[in-house]
């Protein structure tokens, strides 16, 4: 088993400068009509291919419809892409309310802007309830018993939620 | 959503009972010494815990003014969904010690480390000083929840820092072969290949280890490891004299003493057989390691040969000289 990976591995590897050149113009146009600007669509399309280097699931699917492989990964970023920049638009706009002494340096902006696209997509794939009894207590501060009682359940339900949404977290790459 | 199948998803449901257990109100001492033992089963435990205050320490972080419901209405908005969070802090821990703070509660993972000879001083947030001796390496993770320091190798000394009419929660380090949770403290941590050595200057500490758990006085020594069943709690002679620049050796034999001064030093020594278990006594600076030798040599029946200037050999004195 492992071994048929680690061949499969290099099939992409020793293949790649092949599927590089073969594929990298439309790929750069299909994006650039995605995404309707040229530098972002050159960009995309580079990771696309870091993608398909680093992922060692992504071998059988390369020999066989390379495209379509391609096009997978490239949707992904391209998702990933808009996403951080809603996540970043909500950041700025939440800390122009802000008091001058709130406002971080770009370091810390990065972190910010990661840990929140992480718990947002820990927390996509959860139930509603879920989500939000986890943003209450983890976010607002709220006890258990107080959401017990907002949502009229019983604690150990919240503490099942909570569970749920924490293992999410974890899990999470 | 990329799940890492790599992670031990036995592990993580654990973390994650640990986190919700802590943060309800039904949290008692009983479940502190639990997740003590839990801690200092396995290292697994130990990076799955590590992990898990990494990502709550950065939600921590997360900004007071960083506000809104609209993460509530993500889902609604279909694929570009705006992601707000609300205004408070993640409080993470409401726990029978832990008083919930409204301000911001800055916590911080840092690693610290010293190279061969040296030695530095850190002070931590919460007025805690650790000092590093030679060669240690530690990393640390302050919140509401913990103030837990790893020792992944070398020897500390900490002496735990108290906030006036605060209550903060329990300091931990946490080791290879143990927990060692500070009861208020002075005390000093040294990992050996053996396993761990505590010693106490004041207050207390109380040591958790898979087998047993023990609790060490000001005064009070401690050497354990994770295979000791009943580790023995002794005397306490003289404390983390490292501190000073010195050793104290009493009644050691010659190899051990040149291993513990060959901890500050780059240095490839060779004791010949016949002279490896002389016993030594005596106070040595740690940071003169020719200057020890040229003592020894004067006081006991040996001679000290340089084959290079770092590679040299213990030999015994020869007769005629």
């Amino acid at each position: 088993m492992i071994c048929i990976t680690v061949v499969a591995m290099s099939i992409v590897q020793q293949n790649f400068d092949g599927i590089y050149l073969d594929n990298r113009s439309w790929l750069a146009s299909w994006l650039c009509k995605k995404v309707g600007c040229a530098e972002l669509a050159a960009d995309i399309s580079q990771d696309t291919f870091i993608r398909l280097l680093t992922n060692k699931n992504n071998a059988r699917a390369i020999e066989n419809k390379p495209r379509a492989l391609l096009t997978h990964i490239a949707k992904g970023l391209v998702i990933d892409h808009w996403r951080r920049k809603d996540v970043e638009q909500a950041y700025l706009s939440a800390i122009s309310h802000a008091s001058e002494h709130e406002v971080v340096g770009p370091e810390h902006k990065y972190i910010v802007i990661e840990t929140l696209m992480r718990l947002d997509k820990a927390l996509s794939q959860l139930p509603t309830l879920t989500r939000k009894i986890f943003l209450l207590a983890q976010l607002d501060g709220y006890k258990y018993k107080d959401i017990a009682q907002q949502f009229d359940i019983a604690e150990i339900t919240v503490k099942r939620h909570m569970k749920k949404a924490f293992i999410a977290c974890l899990m999470l790459d | 959503m990329q799940l890492n199948t790599h992670k031990d998803s036995a592990v993580i449901e654990q973390v994650a009972d640990w986190l919700v257990l802590l943060q309800s109100d039904d949290v008692t001492e009983l479940d502190i010494k639990r997740l003590n033992l839990w801690l200092a089963q396995n290292k697994a435990h130990r990076d799955a815990w590590q992990q898990a205050n990494h990502f709550l320490t950065n939600i921590e972080h997360l900004p007071c003014s960083v506000n809104s419901q609209t993460m509530l209405t993500l889902n609604q908005q279909g694929r570009r969904r705006v992601v707000k969070l609300l205004s408070a802090l993640f409080a993470i821990p409401t726990t029978g010690y832990l008083t919930v703070q409204s301000g911001l509660h800055h916590s911080v993972i840092a690693d610290h480390q010293t190279a061969i000879g040296e030695s530095k001083t850190v002070t931590l947030n919460d007025g805690s000083v650790i000092e590093l001796n030679t060669q240690t390496k530690i990393t640390t993770t302050f919140n509401q929840v913990q103030r837990s320091l790893n020792l992944l190798a070398g020897e500390i000394f900490i002496t735990t820092g108290k906030k006036h009419g605060e209550l903060l929660p329990p300091f931990r380090v946490i080791t290879d072969h143990g927990v060692i949770e500070a009861l208020g403290t002075a005390f000093n941590v040294k990992a050996t290949e053996q396993g761990i050595e505590v010693e106490v200057s004041e207050h207390a500490v109380l040591v958790t280890t898979e087998h047993a758990e023990l609790m060490v006085k000001a005064g009070e020594s401690l050497k354990f490891s994770r295979h000791m069943l009943q580790p023995k709690v002794n005397k306490l002679q003289l404390s983390a004299m490292w501190r000073k620049g010195l050793f104290v050796a009493a009644s050691l034999p010659l190899f051990q003493l040149i291993e513990e001064l060959g901890r500050y030093h780059h240095r490839l020594v060779n004791i010949d057989n016949s002279i490896r278990n002389i016993q030594v006594s005596g106070t040595f600076d740690i940071h003169d390691f020719t200057g020890t030798l040229a003592l020894l040599c004067e006081s006991l029946a040996i001679d000290v040969v340089y084959r290079t200037k770092w590679w040299l050999a213990i030999v015994p004195k020869a007769p005629h000289s």
